[in-house]
């Protein structure tokens, strides 16, 4: 919902400016700090990537490893080569896209190709630096003028739309036999909750070890290449780093699930990650047989999660609400009611810090797995060859619904349809190719 | 107030003053009523005129907890010996105007102004005090006629018009949209800034005048027609801050009593709210039986939605969507060649075109559906507010039971019925004002036979004596709420006021307004 209009010559209302401003900034302040999905990248062998993207801005950004001298990459949008990248090491840069053609909320098509060898792509996706109007002192003795009052709407506005841009959901691998330099699944997430829920199956190889001993399979969740995760099937393993948070069984096969604390691991003290920051996510499984066919590592989601004793940013100043007869204070309050408007001003400037970019992400093309999504926005653009559902639950029990189907088209679905599929519901999409979320249908 | 001259003010508190009336009807209907007097299209009757008389009045709190307008009317007599004013007389002077020839409905509609004034020492001077239309008329043995007006306002009653879904607007921009989609012009407005946003507003088919008193309602405020014509928008803070314009002396009318409605007292006030919200997409309408398009042809209809839309999708022919289907009376099927467009859309309705671009074959509309987001409503809810301090001896709680006044219950009051209230905080806000006017009686005063002052308007404030109440013969200060006047060569011009009492209309009289207060211990909130 938008922040309340602010209109010269209006009288100021406690409950429908004042305390609805706080109430709409809050808002975006939880917003904020709760659930946030990766930009699925890649890192595979198969040797190309694609990935779609719901056109809002001009400049695409993107991210991509080259591993080897003798690989290239190229980059493309709807089948255009915009770019080619080659030198060992990651290469990032952006592609400005308005001789493209492409209309605003158009999906086009983004590929990275490469003609040899494994190959990782971190990020794809739109940006833009958000533009916050700038905010008068509001200090008592000042007479601040309407368009200065509604620059404060317009702060929590911009900052709405700068965190509310489409929400790619999630897209996840399996591979086997993994080398220790390569990894199964890796992207970009921007930091803004404190967990990190995980969700992965691995199988350990049937055959021993080939140190002769039992076999096991490691698997590990790696921030900016350091692990913070690492649970193991099979060989039990009396003595493990305590860097990562650790966990075993004895058992082949084990779909494992959990959080992990991103102020704790890596440990001590975690990954050092700022609010706003983009850190590389990383998933890997490596395991104790080379000559087996059947260890596997298949990641099923990673999406960052808030705390559930609640999220703050550091400096955020805690409100007092208005009635009817309170004075309008500025900056100071001499009153026990330490109301003013400068602590709006302030919560705004801290999320404006937190929020200094728009992001669009890539969704990736997936045609053999299921997409994992935490609901964030209200509608769901989707793009299958086949029949499709969606699965959620409920009220305890799993939801399931067809979804309308037209093969190789974009369509959508309005997320609010579906009973009980709040923000922040978890679900899974199967026979989807492309799937993005997106406040506009 | 209207602005006058200092000789006309002069003339006004003169005694032996020397009254002058001035009539005049737009016959032929071009008149714009902010034209000056005498202007184009206007007709001096005043040479007819025997005499006038009218009332205007805004509702005090009462049988409404939420004033609305009021319709202001007048009658005016006309000497009419020469059957100048005879709708029969096919010789009169007026007969190509208001014959019964050429107007079945006689002088019904022509536009009428009446000015009062005085002889002033620089001449003559007259005010505007009543503008309207002529809504019916008697021709009397007496070789009179007389002519029943109804302000302004009255010649948009019967106009319904419907609009488009408007979101998070205040009441005076949904009221000029209102005015002006129902033909009132920019210039003949006068809209204090309104306070209290509504989240959704559209009209279907609805009486333009009724929903401004609605919306008007809804911010606490009050909409009507001034003697100018103007439509006029009080927000609930119109009156804080408002300077006395007159001084009338105790010997300048006859005091009644104060009139004191006990009724309007309330220790607890309920506003009834609906929230309303967007919901997810649906289907809008669906079309009711088959139509049959004509090779080469189009058939255009009004399809009602079954909810007000936010939004309406182009329909679709194809899957997943299949909003339509044609198929030829020979069973072929012609979605390709029937093309479904939309236009006029407005809150709940708009009209469908289906287009048949085969030469050869006709096209039978089997299915239609229109899809959208719909605005829907939740269950009526409830915002309450005690009054404080209690207005006694009516205890706000049944737990005291006694044979005393006291503990006798509560007195509840409740404003319901107003879809322009749709969120917690509108209706809280609005109970919580209305908390505080119904926590004490509030006398209004009629002050008979006052020497007329043609400026004075409703909604002026006015300093008066009742030495029953102020033993000093200090004034009392009031709100004109009531004008009534009776005028001409016999009667002179005296005009009948009510006054109300303007205590407890706010509880502050220093609110910070958007724009032009300052911050600090200065300016306080609004609800």
């Amino acid at each position: 919902m938008a922040a309340p209009t602010f209109n010269d010559g209006q009288v100021l209302s406690a409950a429908l400016h004042l305390n609805a401003l706080q109430r709409n900034v809050q808002e975006l302040h939880d917003e904020m700090l709760g659930v946030q999905m990766p930009v699925t990248g890649l890192a595979d062998m198969d040797r190309v990537w694609t990935g779609a993207i719901r056109h809002k801005v001009d400049t695409l950004e993107y991210k991509v490893k080259v591993t080897t001298a003798r690989q290239h990459l190229t980059l493309a949008v709807n089948g255009g080569t915009v770019a080619t990248l080659s030198g060992v090491g990651v290469k990032t840069g952006t592609v400005n896209l308005a001789s493209h053609g492409i209309a605003l909320d158009a999906f086009y098509l983004v590929t990275v190709t490469a003609d040899y060898d494994y190959f990782e792509v971190h990020l794809i996706r739109e940006r833009k630096a958000a533009s916050y109007p700038t905010l008068a002192s509001f200090a008592n003795g000042t007479t601040p003028t309407a368009a200065q009052w509604q620059a404060l709407s317009t702060h929590a506005d911009t900052v709405r739309a700068t965190i509310g841009g489409p929400s790619a959901v999630g897209s996840w691998d399996a591979r086997s036999n993994v080398p220790v330099s390569e990894y199964i699944w890796a992207g970009t997430m921007t930091h803004r909750s404190r967990y990190l829920a995980f969700g992965f199956y691995m199988s350990a190889p049937y055959n021993p070890a080939d140190d002769g001993g039992p076999p096991y399979i490691d698997g590990f969740i790696g921030v900016n290449g350091t692990g913070v995760v690492r649970r193991r099937n099979g060989r039990h393993e009396s003595s493990p780093s305590a860097s990562y948070d650790f966990d075993q069984t004895p058992d082949r096969e084990k779909l494992w699930t959990g959080v992990v604390d991103l102020e704790t691991y890596p440990a001590p003290g975690g990954a050092g990650l700022a609010v706003g920051a983009d850190y590389l996510l990383t998933f890997g499984a490596y395991d104790s047989t080379t000559y087996d066919l059947f260890p596997l590592g298949q990641l099923q989601y990673l999406y960052e999660t808030p705390n559930p004793a609640g999220a703050t940013l550091a400096g955020w100043t805690a409100w007092e609400t208005w009635t009817q007869g309170d004075y309008v204070y500025g900056n100071s309050n001499p009153a026990p009611a330490n109301r003013k408007i400068t602590t709006i001003r302030s919560n705004l400037a801290l999320l404006a810090a937190a929020a200094p970019t728009y992001f669009n992400p890539a969704s990736r093309l997936v045609s053999a797995y299921n997409l994992f999504g935490c609901r964030k926005r209200r509608f769901l653009h989707y793009r299958s060859s086949g029949a499709t559902t969606i699965t959620w639950r409920a009220r305890g029990q799993e939801q399931q619904s067809g979804l309308p189907l037209a093969v190789d088209r974009w369509l959508a679905l309005d997320l609010d349809s579906l009973d009980g599929l709040y923000q922040g519901t978890a679900y899974r999409l199967e026979g989807v190719n492309y799937a993005i979320e997106d406040d506009v249908p | 107030m209207q602005s006058v001259s200092a000789q006309l003010t002069a003339a006004c508190q003169a005694d032996g003053q020397r009254p002058v009336f001035y009539v005049e009807f737009s016959w032929n209907r071009t008149g714009s009523i902010a034209a000056a007097r005498g202007g184009s299209g206007w007709v001096d009757e005043s040479a007819y005129l025997e005499s006038h008389n009218g009332q205007l009045a805004i509702n005090p709190p009462g049988e409404r907890l939420v004033a609305a307008g009021q319709v202001g009317s007048a009658t005016v007599t006309m000497i009419n010996e020469t059957g100048r004013f005879s709708w029969l007389n096919a010789s009169g002077a007026l007969y190509a105007h208001i014959g019964s020839a050429n107007s079945p409905a006689g002088p019904v509609g022509t536009a009428c102004r009446i000015w009062q004034g005085y002889v002033t020492s620089s001449g003559p001077e007259y005010v505007c005090i009543f503008t309207g239309v002529v809504a019916g008329w008697a021709e009397r043995p007496d070789a009179t006629v007389v002519f029943s007006l109804r302000d302004w306002g009255y010649t948009y009653q019967q106009n319904r018009i419907s609009l488009p879904v408007s979101e998070d607007v205040l009441p005076d921009e949904w009221i000029e949209t209102a005015a002006l989609a129902g033909g009132i012009a920019a210039g003949l407005m006068v809209l204090d800034r309104g306070i209290l946003p509504i989240l959704y507003a559209w009209m279907d088919e609805e009486t333009v005048v009724e929903e401004i008193w609605l919306a008007a309602e809804a911010d606490g405020g009050l909409a009507l027609f001034d003697q100018r014509g103007r439509l006029l928008y009080w927000n609930a803070l119109h009156w804080v801050g408002l300077a006395t314009v007159w001084t009338f002396r105790e010997s300048d009318y006859e005091l009644s009593e104060p009139e004191t409605d006990a009724s309007a007292v309330a220790t607890e006030v309920t506003v009834e709210w609906s929230p309303r919200a967007p919901a997810p997409e649906t289907d809008l309408y669906v079309l009711d039986k088959p139509r049959t398009i004509m090779p080469g042809k189009s058939d255009t209809w009004e399809a009602r939605l079954d909810y007000a839309a936010l939004e309406i999708n182009d329909p679709d022919p194809a899957t997943p969507f299949n909003d339509y289907y044609a198929v030829s009376p020979g069973g072929l099927a012609m979605n390709s060649a029937v093309t479904i467009t939309l236009s006029d859309q407005t809150g709940q309705k708009c009209n469908i075109t289906a287009t048949n671009t085969s030469t050869a074959q006709a096209a039978r509309l089997e299915y239609l559906r229109l899809r959208g987001r719909p605005l829907v409503g939740g269950p009526t809810e409830q915002a309450k507010a005690t009054a404080s301090p209690q207005p006694l001896p009516f205890a706000r709680t049944r737990a005291l039971r006694s044979n005393t006044s006291a503990g006798q219950g509560m007195w509840q009051r409740s404003a319901q019925g107003n879809v322009y209230l749709q969120s917690a905080a509108q209706g809280q806000a609005l109970a919580d004002m209305l908390a505080l006017r119904c926590r004490r009686v509030r006398p209004v005063w009629t002050l008979r036979g006052a020497p007329g002052v043609p400026q004075l308007e409703l909604g002026d404030r006015i300093a008066f004596v009742d030495s029953r109440k102020t033993g000093n013969g200090a004034a009392l200060n009031g709100l004109v709420i009531g004008l009534s006047w009776e005028a001409g060569a016999a009667a002179g011009y005296v005009q009948t006021l009510r006054v109300m009492d303007l205590t407890d209309m706010a509880e502050y009289d220093n609110y910070f307004v958007i724009g032009a207060s300052t911050l600090g211990a200065n300016r306080r909130c609004w609800y």
